[in-house]
């Protein structure tokens, strides 16, 4: 039997294509809001990405501050950075960019691991400058003999050559110790030895704490921070050394920068110096912060500008030592400190004050210190 | 002869069950179209709680609530909070003019989301006092009254000079070239209701020229009629209502929806809430 197709008139056809149109469109709209909203998600743990690698890099940079590059950069200059967070979360650039000579802007963008998102954040530090005050040339705990064509003063006089310091301060005292009782001077007179006024100091408040604690640090926090180990020596040939493109080359263990041409490329490298054992020095040149856990013994005109701290005995012999800055000397069991031959120990604020800032750590302001840049 | 067409009864049973098979349809399709359209003012809900997500940590993290002379938070309850909005950051280029109470800043660079604006801006100025030490230092408060543009800093660089107001202790004898300066401005934000019955979180800043507030702009929005909490916590996590103590803001926020169709046939809103807790990162550190 031939089926007539054009007899059967029914809307079945009709209504579910109908239907299907319909609840197509409804699936696709519901597809289409899934996707919005993951994206909206998406973005919104992007941009927790990118705020977390830009506060990250800005924190990582000032914990672990490079003060030997960063705090050598001239004001108006700065100095970048770069790098991934852990687990590659997201990762970071910037700058540390010195507005003053106490203060940077450190400026960190971040971005999301995909890059897809950026965040700035900024923050502002400031050195935070050890707290050593020094109320003389030599600060001694103990025993002190002085003698020979040595001269300790504690007028204050600028390095020849050096810039950037401050005016000089009044006079401090050559010399002050804990116990005038212990102090030999072999010279016809004191002033044939001792400059500064007064030329000898007492205080009483000397201790092994107040010789060894400076401010918000100690000494081992100081030896923490050192850039250069020292053996016991002896040691000559200290001074600066220059590599063939022009860099000062600060992985040389002797090489202490260049005090006497503050321009040169080592001018401005001040590290920090560090013997555990005590250490013998016999001549060059060199300048930052000694600190010697021991006994630290110069001959041969050995010169130092900057901040030297010894927790045993200071002897210079013979043409003895230089220091243009400051000394302090402490140990419990001092038996004497010995400044024979020619020595000179010479105050110095503006070698303190630029040892101590060219090797300082920073610290977020106490306040204020933190900006949105976004 | 044979039968042709459809009894009564085949037809109202077929009109019966197509009225069923059409109802049914139908049902599926309405519920569908009111969960779509609930979905959809879910995802812009969700949109607009996370624009306060993206907004108000930005602008809290940087408050410093613990300031001596007078904290940014300037007002402050559970609907709303007053505060002092940082805008800029510029940095002097010489040492203050103490007499006159004139500082010169670089023109570039300055950081921020505007320049300063005297109508609106007061500063802060970095006091450092001492080199050596950090616990003197200090923020001079003063306002912004006169600026004026010209090439005052070294090398002829552009220059801003600022003229300051009511100068705060310690005093511009205290700053140094190169100080950091922080332009600010001080904000309200604050749950409003518009013409129309809604409600929003508004922002507007405090014109110091003429002592008022400007008009009210919407930020995010809709909300609900209690769709903007502000609970303000100390140091050791306690409610405090002291702005100098507070170190840490939480901040509820709940969207509303236009009126949709419920899945019961209902009228009524959906709402969305999103609790964030925003750490004031300025705050005096020692």
């Amino acid at each position: 039997m031939k089926t007539n197709y054009s007899d059967e008139r029914g809307v079945a056809l009709i209504i579910a294509i109908f239907a299907l149109v319909v609840v197509g469109a409804l699936v696709t709209g519901s597809f289409f809001l899934g996707m919005q909203e993951q994206q909206v998600g998406r973005n919104t743990l992007q941009m927790e990405q990118a705020i977390s690698a830009a506060d990250g890099g800005a924190q990582f940079v000032v914990a672990d501050w490079d003060a030997a590059s960063y705090n050598q950069t001239a004001v108006g200059d700065s100095v970048t950075f770069e790098g991934w967070l852990t687990w590659n979360n997201g990762w970071y650039r910037g700058s540390a960019f010195r507005v003053s000579e106490q203060v940077f802007l450190v400026r960190s963008e971040g971005f999301s691991a995909d890059s897809t998102a950026r965040q700035e954040v900024g923050m502002l530090v400031r050195l935070k400058p050890f707290d050593i005050v020094f109320s003389a040339a030599l600060k001694v705990q103990g025993a002190t003999r002085i003698g020979g064509n040595s001269f300790i003063d504690g007028n204050d006089t600028q390095p020849p050559g050096w810039a950037d310091c401050d005016s000089t301060v009044a006079p401090l005292a050559g010399l002050t110790v804990d116990d005038s009782s212990l102090v030999d001077i072999q010279c016809a007179t004191e002033s044939d030895c001792l400059g500064g006024s007064p030329l000898v100091s007492v205080d009483t408040t000397i201790s092994d704490s107040s010789m060894t604690t400076f401010g918000e640090l100690n000494f081992d926090d100081l030896a923490a921070m050192a850039n250069k180990t020292l053996g016991t020596g002896p040691y000559n040939g200290v001074g600066p050394v220059v590599d063939g493109s022009g860099e000062c080359s600060t992985s040389l263990l002797l090489n202490w920068g260049d005090p006497l041409d503050p321009t040169a490329a080592c001018g401005t490298y001040f590290p920090i110096l560090y013997a555990p054992n005590g250490t013998k020095l016999t001549g060059g040149v060199g300048q930052g912060i000694l600190l010697v856990d021991g006994n630290l013994e110069v001959q041969g005109g050995f010169e130092f500008y900057g901040l030297v701290i010894i927790t045993g005995i200071l002897k210079t012999a013979g043409t003895g030592g230089h220091f243009r800055g400051g000394v302090m000397a402490a140990n419990v069991n001092l038996d004497q400190n010995t400044i024979l031959g020619n020595a000179l120990v010479s105050y110095s604020s503006c070698a303190v004050q630029q040892s101590l800032n060219s090797t300082a750590p920073v610290a977020q302001m106490r306040e204020r210190g933190w900006l949105n840049l976004n | 002869m044979k039968n042709k067409g459809f009894t009564i009864i085949e037809v109202l049973v077929a009109l019966v069950i197509f009225a069923v098979v059409s109802g049914s349809i139908y049902q599926i399709l309405i519920q569908n179209e009111r969960t779509y359209r609930q979905q959809a003012e879910r995802v812009t809900i969700n949109s607009n709680v996370r624009t306060a997500l993206a907004i108000l940590p930005g602008e809290l993290r940087e408050l410093n609530a613990s300031d001596a002379l007078q904290s940014d938070i300037v007002g402050m309850s559970s609907d709303f909070i007053q505060y002092k909005a940082m805008r800029n950051l510029y940095f002097l280029c010489q040492d203050p003019d103490v007499g006159p109470g004139d500082i010169t800043v670089w023109a570039n660079p300055w950081y921020g989301t505007r320049a300063m604006d005297s109508d609106l801006d007061s500063v802060f100025v970095f006091a450092d006092g001492s080199e050596a030490s950090r616990n003197d230092d200090r923020w001079v408060h003063a306002g912004a009254k006169q600026l004026s543009t010209g090439t005052d800093c070294p090398g002829g660089a552009a220059s801003l000079e600022i003229r300051l107001q009511g100068i705060s202790a310690p005093g511009l004898a205290a700053v140094r070239n190169g100080a950091p300066v922080r332009g600010y401005e001080v904000v309200q934000l604050s749950l409003y209701e518009d013409a129309l019955g809604d409600y929003w979180l508004g922002r507007n800043s405090w014109r110091k020229g003429g002592s008022n507030w400007t008009a009210i702009e919407p930020l995010l929005g809709p909300l609900s009629a209690t769709g903007l909490q502000f609970t303000y916590y100390d140091t050791l996590g306690v409610v405090t209502a002291v702005p100098r103590d507070v170190a840490r803001i939480g901040v509820t926020v709940e969207g509303e929806s236009n009126m949709v169709r419920t899945s019961s046939g209902g009228v009524g809103t959906i709402t969305v809430d999103l609790v964030t807790s925003i750490a004031l990162r300025n705050n005096v550190r020692f």
